[in-house]
């Protein structure tokens, strides 16, 4: 199997930490011995210099060689040993500068510079300092791992999945977990195989969303999956849409917490700058401004989670901004946060009114921005999903499905591309609902949708309309090609097997289709989608219909 | 959006396994044409050779540092305008700020994530596009 050219990366990646991995235990073996020679000997003092260079060296690299607490031990070694070298270089008296070094070492400073090797030892195989930015994880095709002793089944859930457009590894239940865990997204794994704790994949379990495989519901064994870090215990992995959904949850939690987006104002350029670097290097996206006259044009294209504004800037005020974006609909629930240096608790309150969400007060530490940066994205996506997204399916709701849908007419209308609107209705679901109950029709809508947003790309658009319909509008794509992909898709949907009770069944979903382009606004389309959706349910359901197109009018 | 694509970068780095990692993160991931050196010196010796697009240095480096290799290279002919990065374990407010003051594009805090490292690039060449 060829690998994708950033497997190659992460690869190299590799080797190079295990290459600065060597070396750097020697490095630190030499920075112990010259410490504690210059806290012998004052003639030795001297050293401190070359010392406190390595340690400036480490903080830099061993964060971006894999070792981030290695980097960050070195920084605080160095900003203690820093004055003394200096000393050194001023000519200040050696024996003094010994004795200051001597007291530090028995204050503390002795067992972390012992220790410094130690954080060289421990590299996880998958630190989070390789993994926070998941800016590659578009082109790695990542896989799930799965491990079943019972063959049958490992090939049952690897088929049902695939269905769902996973790309699945299977390993033999002796087999041990590959040595790099870069490319894989989530593990399954059976109880039984989870014994013995100094195998490999005890520390690897903790660094990927893993589901396990256990029909033992024994507080012990659940305590015991708990400790291992597993995420979630399944006891019928056979039931593929349930399974899926939970895959699907899982790896929709993990994207959430290490994404936001952040927009900063503020009138001063070299403080923008330091935000910018802050919240850059905490893992968000940030698009820094320091013209506040060009607001809302960033604000349009950039989309951000959250906006921290000062309150001043030049001649602007921020919560008169504030006010002025609040008159956009648009912008009504995006949170605002303001740098403030007034400590004035009346004239906060005032600004809060006026349109404002929260406050830091000025100066404000690089953590605590990064903090209330990382919370307030955080909370603004889970608002934002509450409000736009159907709370079964985790699809767009009715309202917002078809603003993005006339949006997308506009777009095509205006650049003359292609694009496609089509209407899915699962087929006979009052019977489902009427003969397995509403919890397992909600479970064919769920399996349906997560089969959506697999297997469709990202650009496109997928909203539950209704009960149990859907829209789909897929841009950039011509309607032979859209036919082609939902008819594939409702091949593999009734093949998927679900359950209820002791029994099992199968369902089946029609489609109508419809050019964007050919209709005379979003409205229109969906219309005639909807006809040609009617259309083929009358012709015996199961399948896709091409709207007719209607008379040009002009 | 910049008129010009950057292809071109040359990076100054006294540091071996940061040379190596950067060139992996801006060839392998970013696509560029990448020159390395190691001081100073050997970066005013190359970079007619290379005419880079833009600049990448290290602030700390034995010999010549980041700001003099820099300054230096603002003598020669043809570099007046060159985009130039600092990197630096450091990062506190008032050292940005002297950087920036120094004409620099941009600042990029050490560690650096190697797997975004050439977006970030990326990021500051756009930016210095739309301004200059």
């Amino acid at each position: 199997m060829p690998h994708s050219p950033s497997y190659e990366v992460r690869k190299k990646l590799e080797t190079l930490r295990n290459r600065f991995q060597d070396k750097t235990i020697r490095e630190i073996d030499c920075l112990v011995a010259s410490i504690f020679n210059a806290s012998r000997n004052a003639e030795a003092v001297g050293e401190l210099i070359a010392a406190s260079q390595l340690l400036h060296r480490l903080a830099g690299s061993a964060g971006t060689m894999g070792f981030p607490r290695l980097g960050e031990q070195a920084r605080k070694l160095e900003i203690a040993l820093q004055p003394l070298a200096d000393k050194v270089v001023l000519g200040a008296d050696r024996e003094q500068i010994r004795r200051q070094l001597t007291h530090m070492l028995a204050a503390g400073l002795e067992s972390q510079i012992v220790g410094l090797g130690d954080l060289l030892g421990s590299a996880e195989p998958v630190s989070t300092g390789w993994h926070q930015p998941r800016a590659f994880e578009t082109c790695a095709q990542p896989v799930l791992l799965i491990q079943e002793p019972d063959q049958e089944l490992a090939q049952l859930i690897s088929q049902g999945l695939s269905l769902y457009g996973y790309r699945l590894r299977s390993l033999g239940p002796q087999e041990d977990w590959p040595e790099s865990m870069e490319d894989v997204e989530l593990v399954m794994v059976r109880d039984t195989l989870l014994q013995d704790e100094n195998a490999g994949w005890s520390e690897r379990l903790h660094s990927v969303p893993a589901i396990c495989f256990s029909e033992a519901h024994d507080f012990t064994t659940r305590y015991r999956l708990a400790r291992f870090g597993v995420d979630a215990c399944i006891d019928e992995p056979q039931d593929i849409p349930a399974l899926a959904d939970r895959v699907e949850q899982l790896l929709a939690e993990g994207l959430a917490t290490l994404t936001g987006r952040v927009m900063i104002i503020d009138d001063d350029p070299e403080l923008l700058e330091h935000y910018r670097l802050v919240l850059t290097s905490g893992g968000l996206e940030v698009r820094a401004l320091d013209d506040p006259s060009r607001l809302l044009a960033e604000l349009a294209e950039f989309r951000p989670d959250i906006l921290f504004m000062d309150v001043q800037m030049g001649h602007y005020q921020g919560p008169v901004l504030a006010r002025m974006l609040r008159f956009q609909a648009e912008w009504v629930s995006l949170p605002i946060i303001f740098f403030s240096s007034e400590e004035d608790r009346d004239l906060q309150l005032d600004v809060l009114a006026r349109g404002g969400d929260d406050f830091v007060t000025k100066p404000v530490s690089d953590e605590f921005l990064l903090r209330t940066a990382r919370i307030r994205c955080y909370r603004a996506r889970q608002l934002g999903k509450l409000v736009s997204l159907d709370s079964l399916t985790g699809l767009l709701k009715h309202g917002l499905a078809k603003t993005e849908l006339n949006r997308e007419h506009a777009r095509c209308i205006r650049s003359g591309h292609d694009s496609v609107v089509a209407m899915l209705d699962l087929d006979h679901f009052k019977r489902i609902n009427d003969t397995y109950g509403h919890a397992t029709g909600d479970t064919v809508i769920k399996a349906l949708s997560n089969l959506l947003r697999h297997r469709l790309r990202n650009t496109d658009i997928i909203g539950r309309y209704g009960g149990e319909e859907f829209v789909v509008v897929l841009p950039e794509c011509s309607l032979d090609k859209a036919v082609e992909v939902l008819e594939a898709l409702s091949q593999d949907f009734a093949r998927l097997v679900f359950n209820a009770g002791n029994e099992e069944f199968s369902v089946t979903f029609s489609a109508g289709v419809a050019a964007l382009n050919a209709f005379a606004s979003g409205e229109k389309a969906i219309e005639a989608a909807d006809q040609a959706l009617y259309q083929r349910k009358r012709a015996g359901r199961n399948g896709v219909t091409v709207a007719i197109e209607e008379p040009p009018c002009r | 959006m910049p008129d010009t694509v950057l292809e071109r970068i040359l990076m100054i780095e006294d540091e071996p396994d940061i040379r190596t990692v950067a060139a992996l993160a801006l060839e392998d991931i970013g696509g560029f044409d990448l020159t390395t050196c190691e001081s100073g010196t050997q970066a005013l010796e190359q970079i007619d050779e290379c005419r880079p697009q833009l600049i990448l240095l290290d602030v700390m480096m034995p010999g010549m540092d980041g700001p003099a290799t820099l300054k230096a290279i603002r003598d020669l002919p043809g570099y007046t305008e060159t985009p130039a990065v600092f990197m630096t374990a450091k990062v506190q407010s008032d050292e940005i700020e002297s950087y920036l003051a120094q004409g620099a594009a941009g600042v990029i805090p050490k560690p650096f994530d190697p797997l975004t490292l050439a977006e970030r690039i990326r990021g500051i060449w756009n930016q210095d596009c739309t301004i200059g």
